[in-house]
């Protein structure tokens, strides 16, 4: 039997399937929950974990809209998501996995920004990150033309489908293996611990105890 | 033809949830009313030029538009600063203190979401010309007698002190435009981005750890004891005096076990100068209401008075009342008559005036269409006239019996 990790109040936590799906369940386990059920079953939705607490997996982007409504308590969601679908949740810790970088890259050898405004044009940007490329370009008093894709963003340089790209990075490996090169960092992400606004108020100290414990699993 | 739209934002509601939110307002107005607040109206419309002496930043994104002399008008983002405006330039001659309260819609552009419109309606109320935990208390105590009065049963408020926090950092010293930034981290409630930012100040490592402590301080009254060793200064023991105080009135009028605290609460407003609170129920993931003291607003329009209000957001309200057992709505008698616009105008006018709800329906109608048009409408029962005679339905069973006309209006009050 595992001991409580935290005060037994009803507690649910929204998890993301997907990369960082594994080391929060890692982390989950350190902290005390038992997570059997999560590795071995990819199918269902919402674990119980005992003693009215619970576990549920979504999308990863859909964890802030959980919290933000109070369907979920608290949500384990990368800064990434929170940067781009920005929600009115408390982010409480940075959990330190997941880390990776939203960079602008551009085809190796070329300028398009500079070719574009030569030509009097409007550079396209494809990225899966619409808002954020948005803000980023904005901010920089630049006009782009952004490119709402959902995945494989690489491609859209090769084919002509954009001059640039705005997308996630860990290594820079496919950045590379695609000849594209880094031009611009625009934010740093990593996993992050967050809380409904209502739920931190009421459910106050099981959340402290809760980021207490996490804080521990990590130094262990 | 094209769709009909009406604004994002904005929506249509029909007589069943008006009815509801109108008897949630006049219960909160029974309130407001016994502690001799005076209800205000202000123009939907104000000049921008007005609003914006208040420095708030939010008004930015409020919505605008032109008069016929290309001056700009802004629909009220909110009420506290038209009152402001108002007690400060209309009322200069009288003497505060003014306990003014309101029903009103106020506008902002949002993204739409449940309890969340462009387009808002709220009641709430401020008194000006009080600076003091009495007045703190009073407020307090008024809010949760709304509330009370609303049918809402589990509720908390969640009350903090912008002022603890604010001289904290001045205490320890940290800059204008640091602070400037904390606050931002704060508002955005990205507590990643504030513990870096702390991280990053100029100050020792205890007053770091007050600063990281405060924010995350929350809970019931033992918060007042442990909130003692992050004081430094005499700004900061002054605060949280006035907070114990506030506490012990609030208690006074018996909603202690209402009250939590929460030193770190920032509402999105700039104003907030003493307590600031939130209204939360756990049925919900976001406040139905909140407010706070506000001693600097008034100066800015030109006389130094301070003040105390809250708003509460009538759809969140009623949101938050469904979800507890439902609006405490008390319907009286009520009949569908068949003929009540015609052939039975007289008895529908009797029945009026004996206090029975009437719905006229046309005289042909067939019993069953009569028995749902009464129970569409709320009402107890469908009335069908028989020569002499009275068939009354039964909304509730469907029992049908027949009564003389002189029996009617005490058959339909049982």
């Amino acid at each position: 039997m595992v001991e409580s990790p935290i005060p037994s109040v009803p507690l649910r936590i929204a998890v993301p399937r997907g990369n960082l799906f594994a080391p929060t369940i890692d982390l989950l386990e350190k902290v005390g929950f038992d997570v059997a059920e999560l590795r071995a079953n990819d199918r269902k939705l919402v674990f119980e974990v005992g003693e009215g607490r619970e576990i549920i997996t979504t999308r990863p982007s859909d964890v802030p809209v959980y919290v933000e409504y109070g369907a979920s308590d608290v949500g384990i969601v990368g800064k990434d998501v929170l940067l781009e679908y920005v929600r009115n949740v408390y982010e409480l810790m940075d959990l330190g996995y997941g880390e990776c970088r939203i960079v602008f890259a551009v085809p190796e050898g070329r300028d398009p920004e500079s070719e574009e405004l030569r030509r009097l044009g409007v550079m396209r940007v494809a990225s899966k990150y619409p808002a954020i490329t948005r803000r980023f370009f904005e901010e920089r008093g630049q006009q782009v033309e952004v490119i709402d894709l959902r995945g494989s963003i690489e491609l859209a340089p090769q084919v002509d489908l954009a001059e640039s790209i705005v997308d996630l990075t860990s290594t820079g490996v496919t950045l590379g293996e695609n000849n594209l090169v880094e031009k611009a960092e625009i934010a740093r992400s990593s996993a992050r611990l967050v809380a409904n606004r209502v739920s931190w108020k009421l459910k106050a100290s099981t959340i402290d105890q809760l980021v207490k414990r996490i804080k521990e699993a990590q130094e262990e | 033809m094209d769709v009909i739209r009406i604004p994002t934002g904005t929506r249509d509601v029909l007589p069943a949830e008006a009815a509801e939110t109108r008897f949630l307002m006049e219960a909160v107005r029974t309130v407001f009313t016994a502690f001799g607040y005076g209800e205000v109206v202000t123009p939907t419309l104000e000049l921008e030029s007005a609003l914006e002496v208040s420095g708030e930043k939010r008004f930015r994104r409020s919505f605008r538009l032109f008069d016929e002399k290309g001056e700009v008008m802004m629909l009220r983002p909110e009420m506290t600063t038209p009152i402001a405006r108002l007690a400060a330039t209309k009322l200069a001659g009288r003497q505060p203190p003014f306990r003014f309260c309101y029903f009103a819609n106020s506008f902002q552009p949002t993204r739409p979401q449940r309890g969340r419109q462009s387009e808002f309606f709220q009641a709430g109320l401020e008194l000006i010309g009080i600076d003091s935990p009495a007045a703190d208390g009073e407020v307090l105590a008024v809010l949760c007698g709304a509330l009370e009065a609303c049918g809402l049963r589990e509720y908390s408020i969640s009350l903090g002190e912008a002022s603890f926090f604010r001289a904290l950092l001045e205490e320890v010293g940290v800059s204008d435009e640091e602070q400037e930034r904390l606050f931002m981290a704060l508002a955005e409630r990205d507590m990643v981005e504030f513990a870096h930012l702390v991280g990053a100040l100029a100050v020792d490592d205890e007053d770091r750890q007050a600063i990281l402590d405060a924010v995350a301080l929350r809970g019931g009254s033992d918060v007042l004891t442990r909130a003692q060793d992050l004081v430094r200064g005499p700004r900061m023991e002054k605060a949280l005096k006035r907070l114990a105080r506030t506490y012990y009135l609030v208690s006074r009028y018996g909603y202690a076990g209402r009250l939590l605290f929460d030193l770190g609460i920032l509402r999105g407003f700039d104003y907030y100068t003493g307590i600031v609170f939130e209204v939360v129920s756990g049925d919900l993931g976001f406040p139905i209401g909140g407010g706070g003291r506000y001693d600097n607003l008034l100066a800015r329009f030109g006389r130094d008075e301070p003040a105390v209000g809250f708003a509460l957001g009538l759809d969140r309200l009623h949101i938050a009342v469904s979800g507890q057992g439902g609006v405490p709505l008390q319907a009286g008698p009520g009949v569908a008559l068949a003929g009540g616009m015609d052939e039975e105008l007289d008895l529908a006018r009797e029945l009026r005036e004996s206090g029975v709800k009437v719905l006229s329906l046309p005289a042909d109608i067939t019993e069953q269409l009569a028995l749902e048009a009464a129970r569409d409408a709320g009402l107890g029962y469908a009335v069908l006239p028989l020569g002499d005679g009275i068939r009354l339905l039964e909304c509730a069973g469907g029992q049908a019996r027949d009564v003389s006309r002189e029996q009617l209006a005490a058959a339909v009050e049982a």
